[in-house]
């Protein structure tokens, strides 16, 4: 190191030590605080008491017990269905959108993306206040529930689909399909032997995607559903506003479980970790 | 007479205000190899895509064996294409690859690994089908493409600078065999290039485009020997240009006189007019470079005075750069014959060249 | 033709289930409101409610600031894990990346509820500060306990924000002050910070934007007893019915966020040109 002053080795070594001691002290604080809730829902599901206490007074099984009942797995069961609705018919659109916007030569391409991107930026209380104002003027109160969620899912998830397939279409060659349309294909036989094996990947994770943010979403679920149809978070949102029910960890492990779970399944078939750093933001 | 396999009447395309090709027309005979060449832009590639259909022309017609196909979809034309960078579908085996374009014309699957092998014995890679395009070589991956597009035996072969990402060695040995197994098969061939050196090697006819315009169409010798503008003459080849003006044609030989007044004689071209301004074109291997003894120029020898700038040593031949008495420079190459005398840089010499290697053009 | 095909379902999915929704959102904002029935008609009444009424004024002068402090913390917090995530060669880069982005894949309800158990007055935190003869404190029904739920909440976003603009700093410039003589906390601070503001400024903006209008974690950590600007909204749609006022708040929460984002955009352009200059 040339330039400053002689330093003393032994202050040099302090001088260097102290802000490495304190990132180092902050990392570990930070990370522990970014676990820590997400640890005490675990042991609070197994923990024998009401309330969590340090040491652990004992191991139990009866909040398990409880979530695994009727009370909690009809919403879990809903709120499957519905991600698994709203991820196909998220990705369906968005591939079809994806693609178009790729293809496109015309002007404006980019004004296209951001508009069809436009619901990411709009806060979701806003798209589920809207949405449930709009289907109340349209006289269309009934399709409040499965229906309405549905629609509203699929507007807010698009946008994941369409980034996850223009992702996997970013390195993908033209060519390739004209080289398909070439040898005898037809615009549909390209689609299904050569452009949609070569995206699946991104396909694969937008429906991951879509599937994880519509089984966690609560500010559009919270205006569309009706009593008795209810997404799981809606559910948990409602009874720990009125009460503290320890079965209720036990009920958050299992939707973690259940996303962890896709998370493998898609990383297994598609490596869909590769998207996460697009995905965010 | 039988149609042409491929045919282009007036074919203009444009890319919003851009216009690529501008009234193309150019004929191919069945089992010519045509090449298209030009600089980069030149729209050699969009005449290309034209034909496979990929493009649609905003004028104009395409023939292909004397049917109009301008409507038709590249999957409904007889023709296969070679592409830059090989465009080998990369979740596919090699004989999946191949044997692509034989499954959408429906042939039975016993055939196809009939036909998947025998092609592969073709490009000479047999016993690769199974391997990914990924883990071949760049050469490897250019004969596949080649063998993916040969397999459904088109009536025309398109090749878009399919050499173009291979290095030299590779390049020259593929040209042979591309041009082989074009020749065996007898398939008619469309060749995109910007290298003159595969275009003069490989095809029957050349056509040379600049700015999306066809400037002149002929045989590699013709092409060479008898460019009819300053760009092809420039872009197959090297060229000296020595500006001058037309002052009499004589015995059929064209009297020039250049800016300083040199005078002279070039091969009578086929029009012009007294006091034109005029173009000699002269190959640097037609210049002979002699020291001192002039021997005064005549109508079968033209002399230019001019002073070596510069001595590149080639190893079979010697380049000299020079300035000729009028101002321009201009480049000899002569064999290098060991032991015989060359000039020095500086030097004042005496430039020889016979007038039938004297060309004239007009500035276009 | 064809891209347009392509495109054509996703836009008038959109447009007939995303943008006619809010733009009737947006013009009910103008609407008259009398006695718990809509009139059309033009009147901005219920932004001059919102904006003078105390009530009102308070709510949204403190979500204003709960997101200011949730912006700032995130990303004061969010540095040196994003640092760790992009120039670390630990072998646990891995597992803390995987740490960072767990929480994304939880519900906001389940994340918040974590900290419902931690901050009861009963809850473990309590007991350790009882452990110490301190409190019991109450961290929750009110805008502690918010504002540690939102941290947590909003903290993913802030670290991916700068560990994106890290990735953008070369380590050679940090290494090349050190071998100009700069100590390592200098190089640091005279390099790579300044270099790296555009992504903490991106992620302040980003958690502000998200904290107006977060729900979920309000309603669970502060109860009924603590309003923001997206529990208002959701009250208002949904109890009171007074949808014009509804839609009134929702337009100004766009316009400060949008106004936000664009002023430290601005900032964090400046901000790059003074580094350059």
């Amino acid at each position: 190191m040339g330039g400053s002053g002689y330093v003393g080795p032994a202050r040099a070594r302090v001088e260097r030590l102290i802000p490495s001691v304190l990132y180092r002290g902050v990392l570990v604080l930070v990370l522990a605080f970014v676990a820590a809730p997400i640890v005490v829902v675990f042991l609070s599901s197994v923990n024998s008491s009401q309330y969590l206490r340090f040491p652990p007074e004992g191991f139990s099984t009866r909040w398990w017990v409880a979530a695994l009942s009727e009370r909690w797995m009809v919403p879990t069961w809903f709120s499957l269905r519905l991600a698994a609705a709203t991820a196909i018919t998220a990705t369906v659109f968005g591939t079809l959108a994806a693609l178009g916007v790729h293809r496109g030569r015309f002007r404006g391409r980019e004004a296209f993306l951001a508009v069809l991107l436009s619901p990411l930026i709009l806060p979701q209380i806003v798209t589920g206040a809207a949405l449930l104002q709009f289907f109340k003027l349209a006289g269309l109160g009934d399709v409040l529930g499965f229906p309405a969620l549905l629609m509203g899912h699929v507007v807010v998830t698009l946008p994941y689909a369409v980034r996850t397939v223009m992702v996997s279409l970013h390195g993908f060659d033209p060519r390739l399909e004209w080289a398909a349309q070439d040898l005898g294909a037809s615009p549909l036989q390209t689609f299904w032997r050569v452009t949609l094996p070569l995206i699946k990947n991104g396909v694969f994770a937008g429906a991951v995607f879509a599937f994880i943010v519509s089984f966690n979403d609560v500010p559009i679920s919270l205006f569309l559903g009706r009593p008795g149809n209810v997404p799981i978070p809606i559910a948990i949102l409602g009874q720990v506003e009125s009460r503290f029910d320890p079965a209720v960890s036990a009920v958050a492990v299992v939707t973690i479980a259940i996303v962890l779970a896709l998370i493998a399944v898609g990383e297994r078939f598609a490596r869909v970790s590769e998207f996460i750093y697009q995905q965010e933001r | 007479m039988v149609a042409p396999d491929v045919e282009l009447i007036g074919v203009t395309k444009r890319f919003g205000d851009v216009l690529a090709v501008r009234g193309v027309s150019v004929a191919v005979a069945r089992g010519e190899f045509l090449t298209l060449l030009g600089p980069s832009g030149c729209g050699k590639t969009t005449t290309l895509n034209v034909i496979a259909g990929f493009l649609r022309p905003d004028e104009g017609q395409v023939l292909l064996g004397g049917r109009r196909v301008e409507h038709l979809p590249p999957y409904r034309r007889d023709t296969a294409m070679v592409f830059q960078q090989y465009a080998l579908f990369p979740h596919m085996t090699v004989a999946g690859n191949i044997a692509f374009g034989l499954q959408m014309r429906k042939v039975p699957s016993s055939e196809i690994g009939r036909r998947v092998d025998r092609v592969l014995e073709i490009v000479r890679l047999p016993g690769l089908g199974a391997r990914r395009p990924s883990q071949l070589s760049g050469g490897q991956q250019q004969r596949v493409a080649l063998a993916r597009a040969i397999v459904t035996e088109p009536t025309v072969l398109l090749l878009d600078e399919p050499l173009s990402n291979l290095d030299l060695k590779l390049r020259e040995s593929l040209r042979l065999e591309i041009k082989r197994i074009q020749r065996e098969l007898g398939i008619t061939a469309v060749y995109v290039t910007h290298d003159q050196g595969e275009a003069l090697v490989m095809s029957d006819r050349i056509a040379v485009m600049d700015q999306g315009v066809i400037e002149q169409v002929g045989p590699p010798a013709e092409i060479y020997e008898q460019p009819r503008t300053p760009f092809v003459a420039e872009f197959i080849g090297t060229s000296n240009f020595l500006r001058g003006r037309l002052a009499s044609v004589e015995n059929k030989l064209a009297r020039v006189i250049l800016r300083d007044g040199t005078e002279l004689w070039a091969r009578q071209p086929d029009a012009g007019q007294r006091g034109e301004d005029v173009l000699l074109m002269i190959r640097p291997e037609h210049l002979r470079a002699a020291r001192g003894e002039a021997h005064g120029p005549g109508t079968d020898r033209n002399e230019l005075r001019a002073k070596v700038t510069d001595v590149v040593y080639l190893g079979s031949y010697i380049r000299y750069a020079a300035e000729v008495s009028s101002g321009e420079a201009v480049t000899v190459e002569e064999q290098n014959v060991p032991g015989a005398a060359r000039c020095a840089s500086g030097e004042l010499v005496t430039l020889e060249v016979a007038p039938e290697h004297c060309l004239l053009l007009w500035e276009g | 033709m064809r891209p347009f095909l392509l495109l054509t379902p996703s836009l008038v999915y959109l447009v007939v289930l995303c943008f006619v929704p809010d733009a009737i959102m947006l013009a009910f904002s103008v609407f008259e409101y009398r006695d718990g029935v809509i009139y059309p008609g033009f009147t901005l009444e219920h932004y001059i409610k919102f904006l003078t009424d105390d009530f009102y004024l308070n709510i949204l002068l403190r979500t204003l600031y709960l997101a200011v402090g949730v912006g700032l913390l995130t990303v004061i917090i969010g540095y040196p894990v994003a640092y760790f995530l992009v120039r670390s060669r630990s072998r646990w880069k891995g597992a803390v990346l995987m740490l960072v982005l767990m929480p994304l894949l939880a519900s906001v309800v389940v994340r918040t509820y974590g900290w419902l158990v931690l901050l009861e007055p009963q809850g473990l935190v309590n007991q350790f500060l009882g452990f110490f003869g301190l409190g019991p404190v109450t961290l929750i029904r009110n805008y502690t306990g918010v504002f540690i739920g939102l941290v947590h909440v909003y903290l993913p976003y802030s670290i991916l924000s700068i560990v994106a603009s890290l990735q953008s700093v070369h380590p050679n410039l940090e290494l090349a002050a050190q071998d100009l003589g700069a100590g390592r906390f200098e190089a640091f601070r005279r390099v790579t910070l300044p270099l790296t503001m555009p992504g903490l400024v991106t992620g302040f903006a980003l958690t502000f934007a998200l904290t107006l209008s977060a729900f979920a974690t309000p309603r669970i950590l502060g109860g009924r007893t603590v309003h923001t600007t997206a529990t208002q909204i959701y009250d208002q749609m949904l109890f009171l019915l007074n949808w014009p006022l509804a839609g009134a708040i929702v337009v100004i929460v766009l316009v400060i966020s949008l106004l936000v984002i664009w002023v430290t955009g601005r900032a964090s352009a400046s901000s790059g040109r003074a580094v350059v200059v």
